[in-house]
C-alpha cells in the first residue's frame, strides 16, 4: 500500500465529507446489517417513551459516515494507524442530513512519521452537532 | 464468513441484562468470526464508500473492507454475556485500527467490562474489546459506553 494522501495534515486544515440523508429505510438497512432488533430504531411509540420524537438512527451508522470521510481524507494510513474517540451528543432522526467535518489541531513530526490529530464532528442540516470527538492518524516518514 | 445477526443475541428475544448484573472486570468473549463480504459490501453501499479505492488497495485475493465494519461485530461480544435490553443508547465510542481488514479473514474478539456508573439518574456501562487475527496479531481495539434504558420503560416492547 502507498500513502497517496498528503493533504489535510497541517494545523488548521479542514475536513469535510459529503452529506448523508438518513431515512427510516437507511436505519432499517443498518439494522439488517448489524442484526439489531432494538425497537428504539423502528418503533415510534417506544422511541417517544424514551424521550425521542421519533425512532433514532444507530450511532454506529452515523460514526460510519465520519469514519469513511477520515479514510477519504487520510488514505491508507487510516487503516493501520487511525483512531477515533467520539461521543454522540444528539439523536439523529429520519429526515436528517448528516455531514461529517473536522479541523486538524496538531501535526507533529517524529522519527516514525507525522502524527496528525483533529477535532471531528457530524452536523445535521440545521448545523446542530450530533457527534463530537477527536481522530488521529500517523503518516509514515518519507525516509 | 460471519453475518453479524447470526452471532448477535437480539433485543426482545430473551430477557435483557439489567444494570445490576453488569460486573466490572468480567471477561467477554472470545468470539470467533470473519467479516462477511456481502455484509461489508452492503455497508459500503449504505455509507457511500469508494469501492474502487478499496479494490485497488486490498490483497489480490481478498476484499479490503472499511475498518468501521468492525462496528457491526462489536456489540455481539458484549451481548454473548449480557443479552441486550430494548432501548440501549450508545453514548461514546473509541476505535483504534492497527491492521488492514479483509473479508473472510478469521478473527477473534474479546473484551472486558471496565466500569458501570450512574450520572444524573442515568445508568452507564463502559467496556473494551480487542480484535485479533488468528496469528494473535492485534488488528483493532475498541471501547464503548452505553446508557441503559430508564427503569420505567425498559420492560416495554
Amino acid at each position: 500500500m502507498t500513502s497517496a494522501h498528503t493533504s489535510t495534515r497541517a494545523v488548521g486544515d479542514r475536513i469535510k465529507g459529503p452529506a448523508h440523508l438518513v431515512t427510516q429505510e437507511t436505519i432499517n438497512r443498518y439494522g439488517e446489517l448489524n442484526g439489531d432488533n432494538d425497537i428504539v430504531h423502528y418503533n415510534e411509540a417506544f422511541a417517544r417513551a424514551h424521550g425521542f420524537r421519533a425512532p433514532i438512527a444507530h450511532g454506529m451508522m452515523v460514526l460510519g459516515y465520519l469514519a469513511e470521510t477520515l479514510r477519504e481524507t487520510w488514505g491508507d494510513a487510516w487503516l493501520t494507524t487511525g483512531a477515533v474517540d467520539v461521543r454522540w451528543v444528539a439523536p439523529v432522526f429520519p429526515g436528517d442530513r448528516i455531514t461529517p467535518g473536522g479541523e486538524v489541531l496538531e501535526a507533529e513530526n517524529s522519527l516514525v512519521g507525522c502524527h496528525v490529530a483533529a477535532e471531528v464532528w457530524c452536523d445535521d442540516q440545521n448545523g446542530r452537532r450530533v457527534l463530537i470527538g477527536s481522530a488521529s492518524v500517523t503518516f509514515p516518514s518519507d525516509g | 464468513m460471519t453475518v453479524p445477526r447470526t452471532i448477535r443475541l437480539r433485543e426482545g428475544e430473551q430477557p435483557g441484562a439489567p444494570y445490576e448484573v453488569f460486573e466490572p472486570g468480567t471477561e467477554l468473549g472470545p468470539l470467533e468470526f470473519s467479516i462477511d463480504a456481502g455484509t461489508a459490501d452492503a455497508y459500503m453501499d449504505l455509507h457511500g464508500c469508494d469501492r474502487d479505492w478499496y479494490l485497488t488497495h486490498g490483497k489480490a485475493s481478498k476484499m479490503l473492507v472499511p475498518p468501521m465494519v468492525l462496528g457491526l461485530y462489536l456489540l455481539p461480544i458484549l451481548y454473548q454475556r449480557y443479552p441486550p435490553l430494548q432501548g440501549i443508547v450508545l453514548t461514546r465510542q473509541r476505535f483504534s485500527f492497527l491492521q488492514p481488514l479483509h473479508a473472510g479473514e478469521p478473527m477473534v474478539a474479546s473484551g472486558h467490562v471496565i466500569e458501570k456508573y450512574e450520572r444524573r439518574g442515568r445508568r452507564f456501562v463502559r467496556w473494551s474489546a480487542t480484535f485479533r487475527f488468528h496469528s494473535g496479531d492485534l488488528a483493532a481495539e475498541a471501547e464503548n459506553t452505553f446508557m441503559l434504558p430508564a427503569e420505567h420503560v425498559k420492560e416495554q416492547g
